[in-house]
């Protein structure tokens, strides 16, 4: 399994009172998969793509990425599977203002030197179709442009997984099929894709879809 | 294409936010500008005092009743003045038990001179006796000065080889003396023959009556023995002969105490204004990068979430904080540069007191502790920042910019 979730609690306390963003979730995903999850705001999905990339600690349970559990990891080991093995497209806008879109993208090469690839950052672009905005900066694009700014971004890394948190809630129903598209291309290339979404339409690109409600996750659309 | 490196993503970051960039720079180049000027201006004072016990060179100056002020005005600030003693209290001087040398000056205040525009001082000393001014005239001329050659101060414009006018007779300049902070630097050194000649000229032309003998002296300048108190000898010196030769003394430590008291009053305000301005900068520098780095926490979160550690977000802020400290350190330099060394007479005639500008070896040490405190300072606010940044768990900090 590449990786695998082995009863995962995480707990959150609100309005002074404690509940479960995820109440004892097993769950796995293995190279070439495409799983989708979907769930009402506020039903853990969030929480479970941030524990899974290794950006939130489970209060209980396991995190393991290619047999390696995340709770025996050091901050440089735990970084070294987010940065290599692992594409996370948040669902906030995450660029760096003050660099260019092409900077953005090639961001991973500043941590991992040896990603650095000019051409391949630029084939990116272009595969997310936004090549003509390489020298401008995030401030300067709509919501959808910065959201395939992230996209290209994580694939930059060429992950074994990618995880994306409502990666097409910005965009206008084309780009969603090409962004949706792209993943497809992606996981035939051996790259599991992970995906948090409300948008019932992107649900046939993947294998399997989970529900998440109440921090539980179960396999079928509820 | 430039790789992205941790030098592009600070120089993007400051280009790109010129007016954070400059308020930044600017905390930290008021923080470098309090300590270099700090430094130097105490180092001057300290240096100026120095010279001052060295060049004067003698514990006792005995000048005529009344004329103690003035003695110490001509020495310390260069206020030009002329007074006369009795010429019979060298002898009497040379025999009071404590005394092992004792040697005659003459001041003469000029009107004006070619060089320049305001009154200078002449000071006679006879070589044959003198121990305190001939020891560093030697350095600049060579042999003993002659009648008519004169050695001028620091800050007298007047080249070697030059001559100068004073009461319509000419001199010639046959050397320059370093700079000592101190009244020496505008006045001029001639041999007694020669001064007793221009005391005789300064007298003609202001129409005073002078005594008209070989033995016109100012003031006797006295080496005390080993051994013997310096207060108690100059006391030796009034009770034998003040009331006959209607004598004052002036006691170098007493002088120097009063000078040096002045700097270690005005060299612990500066301190004070110093520790001040450190604290209220470490302040101030907390709260702007506490500001600053808050409201980038989503651009770091990112970086954590494309695999950066804990370490090199923390190296990335301090690197960011690193270059605005230095060039604000080296703004805060320079821009105290400009204030301080065309301003120094200026300095030193307001706190009144020597003030003599320090070796290049003790500027650059100045420079270098600025520029310490620069990079400790701006950095160790944003390292103290960055390290309660990097404690979070990455998700919540996401939560909180998302």
């Amino acid at each position: 399994m590449l990786l695998e979730l082995d009863h995962v609690t995480k707990e959150y306390i609100r309005g002074g009172k404690k509940f479960f963003a995820l109440n004892d979730v097993c769950f796995g995903i293995d190279k070439g998969d495409f799983y989708t999850i979907i769930g009402r705001s506020g039903s853990g999905k969030t929480t479970l793509l941030t524990v899974a990339a290794g950006l939130a600690a489970p209060d209980s349970g396991d995190v393991v990425f290619k047999g390696k559990k995340y709770s025996e990891l050091s901050d440089r080991e735990l970084s070294a599977i987010r940065g290599n093995g692992i594409g996370f497209i948040p669902q906030g806008l995450g660029t760096v203002p003050d660099l260019t879109v092409i900077d953005n993208v090639r961001l991973p090469s500043f941590i991992y030197p040896e990603k650095a690839d000019d051409t391949r950052a630029l084939a990116i672009l272009e595969k997310t179709g936004i090549a003509d905005l390489a020298q401008s900066y995030p401030n300067e694009l709509s919501g959808g442009e910065l959201k395939r700014v992230l996209i290209a971004r994580a694939l930059f890394s060429q992950p074994e997984i990618l995880i994306a948190d409502e990666p097409t809630a910005d965009l206008d129903r084309l780009t969603t099929e090409e962004i949706m598209k792209l993943f497809s291309e992606l996981r035939r290339d051996g790259t599991a894709v992970l995906l948090v979404t409300h948008e019932m339409d992107t649900i046939a690109y993947g294998d399997k879809v989970f529900t998440c409600e109440s921090g539980r996750l179960t396999e079928g659309k509820q | 294409m430039k790789p992205v490196t941790s030098m592009t993503i600070v120089k993007s970051s400051l280009f790109r936010r010129p007016l954070r960039s400059i308020g930044l720079s600017a905390v930290v180049a008021l923080l470098c500008a309090a300590i270099f000027g700090g430094l130097i201006l105490s180092s001057s004072m300290n240096r100026g005092l120095d010279t001052l016990e060295k060049r004067l060179g003698a514990d006792v100056m005995v000048v005529r009743y009344g004329y103690e002020s003035k003695a110490q005005g001509a020495i310390l600030r260069g206020e030009p003045t002329t007074f006369y003693l009795d010429p019979g209290a060298l002898d009497a001087i040379s025999q009071v038990e404590g005394v092992a040398a004792a040697s005659p000056q003459i001041y003469v205040a000029t009107l004006s001179a070619g060089c320049c525009s305001y009154p200078l001082q002449l000071i006679g000393i006879d070589p044959d006796t003198d121990f305190t001014v001939t020891p560093w005239i030697t350095g600049q001329i060579k042999g003993a000065l002659a009648d008519g050659e004169i050695v001028v101060g620091s800050k007298i414009s007047a080249d070697v080889g030059s001559e100068l006018q004073f009461f319509k007779r000419v001199y010639k300049v046959v050397g320059r003396l370093e700079n000592t902070g101190m009244g020496f630097d505008t006045s001029i050194f001639m041999n007694i023959t020669t001064a007793k000649q221009a005391a005789h000229d300064a007298a003609r032309v202001s129409s005073q009556e002078l005594q008209d003998n070989d033995d016109l002296i100012s003031a006797v300048l006295v080496d005390v023995a080993d051994g013997y108190d310096v207060k108690e000898v100059a006391n030796n010196i009034l009770r034998a002969h003040a009331a006959e030769y209607h004598l004052d003394t002036v006691v170098s430590d007493n002088m120097f105490n009063e000078v040096s008291s002045s700097i270690r009053n005005f060299t612990s305000y500066i301190r004070f204004f110093e520790i001040m301005i450190a604290v209220l900068t470490v302040l101030i520098l907390l709260i702007v990068f506490s500001v600053t780095i808050n409201s980038r926490r989503a651009e770091f979160s990112m970086y954590r979430v494309i695999g950066a550690t804990k370490g090199r977000i923390f190296s990335l802020i301090l690197l960011e904080s690193f270059v605005i400290s230095i060039i604000g350190a080296v703004i805060g330099i320079v821009v105290m540069s400009e204030i301080i060394f065309p301003f120094s007479n200026a300095i030193s005639q307001s706190i009144g007191v020597p003030f003599l500008m320090p070796s290049v070896a003790t500027i650059l040490s100045a420079v270098a502790v600025s520029i310490l405190a620069a990079v400790i300072c701006g950095p160790g606010a944003s390292a103290l920042c960055a390290a309660k940044f990097t404690s979070k768990e990455v998700y919540s900090t996401m939560r909180e910019v998302m």
